[in-house]
């Protein structure tokens, strides 16, 4: 069985010991009473003898390593003995094990008394004591207990409670109210003042925390019918400019009597509408859907809105959209709209689009693509009307100008066509009028 | 202010009383002139009021005490003198079974204003049978009230209380208080039942006595006053009815408490104090309470005995220095 050898007490006073010299190696055979070790103490360099004989398994503190007095320096047993067993014993010493050590009279006493400051996990604290304590939020186990006491009284947790007082200049303590710094986790010296350079140097090591927002619901679904879409279609984008002139005008005419019918404010949106699904009745391919075995051109024209929410976004579905008047387009439009930033759509209402129409205009877009809406062919996108210095038969003139983009998907679409139906919906906005042909 | 002893003041309680009330008598062992009471309470009182209101009886205190539970039950206001609380042994029934259940019993319709002044405690080597201190015996009684005054100030103005108060009164005065003198206004003044007094204001540990053992409170706490320990003491003055309000702010103000009692210690009211403060005021206790009695022993004779048996000041002093 291997045993510890100990700093071994070489005199009264000595309560710590140097590691010399070793005179046996590791492996080495000692034989009861054969000096192993050199050590020295306050007074004197001493060889120590081994107390049993048996092979030096382990060295545990090197040359020059001061140790206490009764703590492990070397591992003696058997040869070729396994050292784990009472290595581990070091680690977490028994009970035994620190019985077996002589402990002086004062020791003995000094032991007792700590025993009673303690029942198990029970800390000896008067009631009003621990009253304070949790009145501070402060852990019992951190006040000192008061030599010469039986237990933890009020006062013992006030003086804890000054002695360990945060003392905070006023700026510092502005600046810790304003930045959400707590000051106690500042690690500065017991009983200093904070400064704000103090705090200016956590600020500086502690970046914000960004906000984490749980990917559910909604957004799961955008991001992955997005993915998706960026995975499956061949896309393309097309750009042209229209001049608005003429819509701009017809609207101005037509708004009133809308209104008047539909209860509506007709937008150049709706016009947008319109035009495209005009153009769309002419132009099947762009309202289809792209299967490996076929290509679906679908017989209804369901005309998407994309409308942005507080969070996400959601595509209302205007049915029918070319045998809709401007009139009724709006009035769809509108509803459809308000019931989907109120929540309120039902999936008949955002179900079934055969192509998308999308407006930035109002945030100021003057050009933008988007991403095709899973399984259409192709999504348009309509920029802010612009008033820009165009030049026509020679002259330089001021016309209101409107970005329109076309994404689509390359495999039912090819690039012409698409460019074909773009030109054809710009014709349209340039000549409405055309509509009633 | 003039200063008169507390068996001038008791005297003058009773005195005033009579005039002021006839239905005020006195009965008793060997209380008329010239004898007056056998610690001379009630000098003078026969020869101003008679014998009829000033009524000696033979050595029955059983019949002494039936006597005045009956005259209070047909309209009078009885006081009886009980020479010594040991020998209300002998008047138990009277006291307990009639005069505090009476009122109870007659659903409120008929009242017992008696008033049993008696005296107790030690220190004169009256032995085992005249030296008991039994307030806690009456204390738990329901229907008794019992007060204690420690001054002839308190003596007085709580004696007149006892008279006017419609319900039996146990009024427990000390033998060895008779003689000591205090600040005693000439005019009208009456001390209510259940308000305790602050005898000494302090900061440090709240020290509980009644009867004698509130001058050898305040001399323990003058004598802690040297190591930095500022008590407050508190004469309680009667304990049916109790003021808990001021022991327990006193307690939440100073964090510990101590009771001296001049009763054995086992089931004595200071049990009770402790009990209504670990009850009351446990979260600003700062030490176990103390109780500081006379040993769960009979009172001896031998006059180093009993002074090993009662609390006096030294005994108090080294309680208290313990707990801190």
């Amino acid at each position: 069985m291997a045993t510890i050898l100990n700093m071994p007490r070489l005199g009264l006073t000595m309560s710590e010991g140097r590691v010399v010299r070793w005179l046996k190696a590791e492996g080495d055979e000692i034989k009861a009473g054969e000096e192993y070790v050199e050590i020295e103490s306050d007074k004197s360099v001493a060889a120590h003898e081994a107390p049993e004989a048996g092979f030096l398994l382990k060295i545990l503190a090197a040359e020059g390593d001061v140790v206490e007095i009764y703590k492990p320096i070397a591992v003696i047993g058997q040869q070729n003995e396994s050292v784990d067993e009472v290595l581990k014993d070091i680690d977490a010493p028994s009970a035994e094990s620190e019985a077996k050590e002589p402990i002086d009279e004062k020791q003995q006493m000094s032991v007792k008394k700590d025993q009673e400051t303690k029942d198990g996990d029970r800390i000896f604290i008067s009631p009003a004591a621990r009253r304070i304590a949790a009145e501070n939020n402060v852990n019992i186990a951190e006040i000192p207990f008061p030599q010469g006491k039986k237990r933890i009284e009020k006062a013992h947790v006030i003086d804890y409670l000054e002695a360990n007082k945060l003392k905070v200049t006023p700026l510092a303590s502005k600046i810790a109210e304003e930045q959400g710094i707590d000051l106690k986790s500042l690690s500065v010296e017991p009983g200093k003042r904070i400064f704000s350079k103090d705090l200016q140097q956590v600020l500086q090591t502690s970046a914000p925390q960004p906000a984490r927002i749980k990917v559910a619901g909604m957004r799961k679904v955008i991001a992955a019918r997005m993915k998706e879409s960026i995975d499956t279609a061949a896309h393309v984008s097309l750009t042209t400019e229209v001049d608005m002139s003429k819509v701009i005008e017809m609207r101005q005419r037509i708004i009133d009597p809308i209104m008047g019918k539909w209860d509506v404010k007709v937008s150049i949106n709706d016009i947008v509408i319109k035009c495209t699904a005009f153009a769309l009745k002419e132009f099947p391919r762009i309202n289809s859907v792209f299967t490996p075995e076929e290509i679906i051109e679908k017989a209804e024209i369901n005309i998407g809105v994309a409308v942005a929410l507080q969070e996400g976004l959601i595509v209302p579905v205007i049915r029918n959209a070319d045998m809709l008047s401007v009139g009724q387009i709006a009035a769809v439009s509108k509803e459809l709209s308000a019931k989907a930033k109120a929540g309120a759509l039902n999936p008949d209402e955002y179900n079934g689009g055969t192509f998308t129409v999308s407006n930035l205009g109002m945030y100021d877009i003057t050009q933008f693509t988007s991403i095709i809406n899973q399984p259409e062919s192709a999504i348009l996108s309509v920029a802010k009307v612009v008033e820009r210095p165009v030049v026509l038969n020679g002259e330089i003139t001021v016309r209101p100008i409107m970005n329109l983009s076309i994404n689509f998907d390359h495999r039912p679409i090819d690039g012409a066509m698409a460019a074909v139906f773009l030109k054809r919906v710009k014709e349209l906005l340039e000549e409405p009028y055309e509509l009633m042909i | 202010m003039r200063t008169i002893t507390y068996r001038e003041a008791i005297n003058e309680a009773l005195a005033e009383e009579m005039r002021r009330d006839p239905e005020v008598f006195l009965i008793g062992e060997d209380l008329a002139d010239p004898f007056g009471g056998s610690y001379k309470v009630t000098k003078g009182l026969s020869t101003e009021f008679g014998c009829d209101r000033v009524r000696n009886t033979p050595i029955s205190e059983a019949g002494l005490a039936g006597a005045a539970v009956g005259a209070a039950m047909a309209g009078m206001r009885p006081v009886a003198e009980i020479m010594y609380i040991d020998f209300t042994g002998c008047c138990f029934d009277a006291i307990v079974n009639q005069a505090a259940k009476i009122h109870y019993m007659s659903g409120g319709q008929v009242q017992v204003p008696v008033v049993f002044r008696t005296q107790q405690g030690s220190g004169r080597s009256s032995a085992a049978q005249h030296a008991q201190s039994w307030e806690a015996i009456f204390a738990h009684i329901p229907g008794l009230k019992v007060v204690m005054p420690a001054t002839p100030y308190d003596a007085k103005g709580m004696l007149k209380t006892a008279i006017r108060d419609n319900d039996p009164v146990m009024f427990i005065e000390h033998k060895l208080l008779y003689g000591v003198k205090g600040e005693v206004p000439e005019e009208e003044y009456t001390v209510p039942f259940g308000k305790a007094e602050v005898r000494k204001e302090g900061k440090d540990i709240t020290l509980i006595a009644s009867l004698r053992m509130v001058d050898f409170a305040l001399e323990a706490a003058d004598k802690l006053k040297a190591d930095g320990i500022d008590a407050e003491v508190i004469d309680l003055r009667s304990i049916v009815p109790l003021d808990k309000d001021t022991i327990i702010s006193s307690i939440k103000k100073t964090g510990r408490l101590a009771i001296a009692q001049e009763a054995v210690e086992r089931c004595g009211f200071a049990s009770e104090i402790a009990t209504l403060a670990m009850e009351l005021a446990f979260d600003y206790l700062d030490a176990p309470v103390k109780r500081i009695c006379a040993t769960n022993t009979p009172v001896a004779f031998a006059p180093a005995l009993e002074d090993f048996i009662i609390p006096n000041t030294e005994k108090i002093y080294s309680a208290v220095k313990e707990m801190f």
